[in-house]
């Protein structure tokens, strides 16, 4: 059963459907009038059976032109009308002998399509093998029979004589007789043993459809086998004839029902590109793109540009798309770009009404991948150039408050040690009015010492230098005009940036507290959990909005630029701000 | 230990503060051994000299700016060197405070402000050699206001507190008596009275002193 796809006209379908009903009614008119004897479900069914078959493939020929598949199908009705053909020709042509041997095709061609049902086309290699042994087993039979079978010449009937016949007498028949049902037997089994196979390696599931096709299998092979073992006892009979009729009927049954299922269609085309629109994960595309092209195989790579490759849905390397031949797969570009590539397990053969939308869909989600991915990186470029500028700024307070107490601090206090020195020289009694000057002077100093200090800590969290957060943190509260109360639990381990965003957050609320909310007391938390969490409270009487004050705006700025959060609730009954800040700031 | 003349280890690597400190020293009558720039010089003076009365240390010095001279000062407490250190600092915080005096006894921590009142700086350094505690009137202030409502100095008079305030600044009880204009009998019965409140009784006088500042101190951390 060769794979090589090759288009049936589409206009062949209909005559191929005519031409199967034609047959099928003939056959079992000619069946009728042949044998007045035969009751009439011993006649009809076979026949009909074979007019279904040829109208799937008809359907087949017309929906997914595949040879293999259109030529099964036929074969099953072919081989399935043979010997009502044969019995009807028998009188007018010696054709009826090879027509009636054709029959011996009917298991193994049976076998084949629910292979195809259960597997797809490709079906797998044991249940395939299987299948092609089954075939020449039957094949050698057709010749067998087509050779030594003359029952004209034999006079078991007036009918046309083989001309075929290698043979004279009936001898060489009557031996040979057995060993072909034992042959047929032989066929019937491996079939069976071929769609178990594919039945026991189909990657899906396996329901209800799956069980009554091979529960349809087994009542056409236990019809074939009554058959074989009648002959074996010396008895044929055709009383199988309508449960064999049934088995294929529902072999066909779940066969059609699969086909409009994976049939390639625009309604697995929407899905796809609906999931293409929205952020679909690769596995999940690929498998909209197998529904679509209707090959459950399908594969779907994707062009990395970092690599210069394509890998699948799993970011591995492509190693397949190379060795399959080009009627096996669709390239997807984009102004000149690869974007992917679908390679099936058979030739892809879709209409372009459907191959088009499916490089669209995989166009589309590239894109909106790429452009996701973009938009991530410059959030992360954003987030990090905050970031920068904030230990910038840092840096600076740092930088200022240093020059300050090296600079103008030095300087105020060796000249406070000097002016000293000299009023320490200076005889008040003597000239009061300088003892006086210098003492002002010294006076003046130290306001201007302390503004500068306060003019410090207020450029930096100057304790932070020296300490730990809680230090910090706990000088701020003892500044605090309003009762502050300070919960501090693990802080030692919060990078530099975290540290001084919460004491900048602690201090800039408690200075709110105590300008704004007229509160009896501040309640201070921080906590280090998955983040840091810095709560500020108070039982003041509300009213903080962010956006009022540039001082919360900072605050909100300054945290978010860590990626952090700056929540403020306020009412009647207080503020609260609550901080949480990562532990993992760049 | 000739505390009429103390002699100090001075240690600053800002030059001008230095200087200007080791002349208010030996105008007040102290006798400095040696200007130093780093605590690591100071190490190796103290190892040299031997016999010294009290460290001035910038709480701030290289090699990081940060802390060099409270460091030193652990250091030297745990090495069990029981000389007084007078630590100067730029900041006014409790928490540093609360630091240096956590290391031992005869310490004390100036702002640097003090530099400009010679007189507060020579009895500073006094102090800590005596093995007394100096705590900066600023910071002091700080933790009064800090301490209301922490358990054991709620029991305190405003006077009582007072008192407590300056003592932890390193005054005499005639020192507060000035202070406060109080007669030195009053300023001796307050002091026993907020000693007793804080369950500070049977003790020397100098070492019950620093433990009241401690106690201070202590309020805030809880």
């Amino acid at each position: 059963m060769g794979l090589s796809g090759t288009r049936v006209g589409a206009l062949a379908a209909p005559g191929l459907s005519a031409a199967a009903l034609v047959a099928g009614v003939t056959g079992g008119f000619v069946l009728d009038a042949a044998a007045p004897y035969l009751a009439p479900w011993d006649v009809w069914p076979l026949p009909l059976v074979a007019t279904a078959y040829a109208a799937v493939a008809a359907y087949v020929a017309t929906a997914r032109p595949r040879l293999a598949h259109v030529a099964a199908l036929l074969l099953v009705s072919v081989s399935v009308a043979a010997p009502a053909l044969s019995f009807g020709l028998a009188q007018r042509s010696w054709s009826w002998v090879g027509i009636g041997a054709l029959a011996a095709l009917a298991a193994p061609s049976v076998g084949w399509v629910c292979g195809a049902t259960l597997r797809g086309e490709a079906m797998g290699t044991v249940p395939r093998r299987l299948l092609t042994v089954a075939v020449a087993l039957a094949a050698s039979q057709v010749v067998v029979r087509a050779l030594v079978d003359d029952p004209a010449a034999w006079g078991w009937c007036r009918c046309a004589g083989n001309p075929l016949a290698l043979t004279s007498g009936s001898g060489p028949f009557e031996r040979l007789e057995p060993w072909l049902a034992v042959a047929d037997l032989a066929v019937v089994g491996l079939v069976v043993l071929a769609v178990g196979t594919a039945f026991w390696e189909r990657p899906g599931r396996r329901g209800v459809p799956e069980l009554a096709l091979v529960g349809g299998l087994l009542v056409a092979a236990g019809a074939w086998a009554v058959a074989d073992l009648a002959v074996l006892a010396g008895r044929p009979t055709s009383d199988a004839g309508p449960a064999l009729a049934v088995g294929l009927l529902v072999v066909l049954a779940v066969h059609l029902a699969g086909l409009r299922r994976g049939r390639p269609s625009r309604a697995h085309v929407a899905d796809l590109l609906l999931a293409a629109r929205e952020r679909s994960d690769p596995a999940r595309l690929r498998e909209l793109v197998a529904r679509a092209v209707g090959d459950p195989g399908a594969a779907v790579y994707w062009w990395d540009r970092e690599s210069g490759s394509y890998v699948d849905h799993l970011g591995r390397p492509a190693t397949l798309a190379a060795d399959r031949p080009s009627t096996h797969v669709l390239e997807v570009e984009s102004e000149g770009r690869p974007i992917a590539r679908v390679v099936t397990e058979r030739p892809l053969v879709v209409d372009p009404g459907i191959r088009g939308p499916v490089a669209e869909a995989l166009r589309l989600s590239t894109e909106n991948r790429l452009l996701q991915e973009e938009l991530a990186a410059s959030l992360v470029q954003v987030r990090e150039s905050r970031s920068r500028i904030v230990q910038a700024s840092d840096e600076a307070r740092r930088r200022i408050e240093r020059d300050l107490h090296d600079g103008a601090q030095q300087l105020l206090i060796s000249t406070g040690a000097k002016l000293n020195l000299a009023s320490t020289q200076v005889d008040a009694a003597r000239d009061p009015a300088l003892a006086d000057a210098l003492a002002e002077a010294s006076d003046e100093l130290g306001r201007a010492l302390s503004e500068l200090r306060s003019l410090a800590r207020g450029i930096t969290p100057t304790a932070l230098v020296h300490g730990s957060l809680t230090d910090a943190l706990e000088d701020l509260a003892l500044r605090s005009p309003v009762p502050t109360t300070l919960h501090v639990t693990g802080t030692e381990v919060v990078p530099a940036e975290v540290q001084a965003t919460a004491y900048f957050v602690v201090a800039e609320c408690l200075a709110n507290v105590a300008r704004h909310a007229h509160a009896t007391t501040v309640r201070v938390q921080v906590e280090l959990g998955r983040g840091l969490r810095v709560e500020v409270a108070d039982d003041g009487r509300g009213g903080a909005e962010p956006s009022a004050g540039s001082g919360l705006k900072g605050l909100r700025d300054r945290v978010e630029a860590l990626d952090g959060d700056l929540t403020i609730t306020s009412s009647a009954s207080g503020t609260a701000v609550v901080a949480l800040l990562p532990n993992d700031a760049p | 230990m000739s505390l009429a003349r103390p002699r100090v280890l001075v240690a600053d690597d800002a030059v001008l503060v230095r200087e200007g400190v080791v002349q208010l020293l030996r105008a007040g009558g102290c006798e400095v051994l040696a200007a130093l720039e780093d605590a690591d010089g100071v190490r190796s003076a103290l190892a040299s000299t031997g016999d010294v009365d009290a460290l001035v240390l910038d709480i701030r010095m290289p090699p990081t700016h940060t802390d060099e001279g409270l460091a030193l000062l652990e250091r030297l407490r745990a090495d069990g060197v029981r000389t007084g250190v007078l630590l100067l600092s730029m900041y006014a915080s409790p928490t540093l405070a609360l630091r240096a005096l956590s290391a031992g006894g005869a310490t004390g921590y100036l702002l640097k402000d003090r530099v400009r009142d010679g007189g507060a700086l020579v009895d500073a350094v006094r102090t800590v050699a005596r093995g007394g505690t100096v705590v900066d009137p600023e910071v002091v202030a700080l933790m009064l206001r800090a301490s209301t409502g922490a358990s054991r100095l709620d029991a305190l008079s405003e006077r009582e507190r007072e008192v407590l305030g300056l003592m932890a600044e390193g005054r005499s009880n005639q020192g507060i008596a000035k202070e406060l204009h109080l007669a030195v009998k009053t300023v001796d019965s307050h002091v026993e009275h907020l000693l007793t409140k804080m369950g500070l009784e049977a003790s020397v006088d100098e070492h019950r002193r620093v433990l009241a500042v401690l106690e201070v101190l202590r309020a805030l951390d809880a």
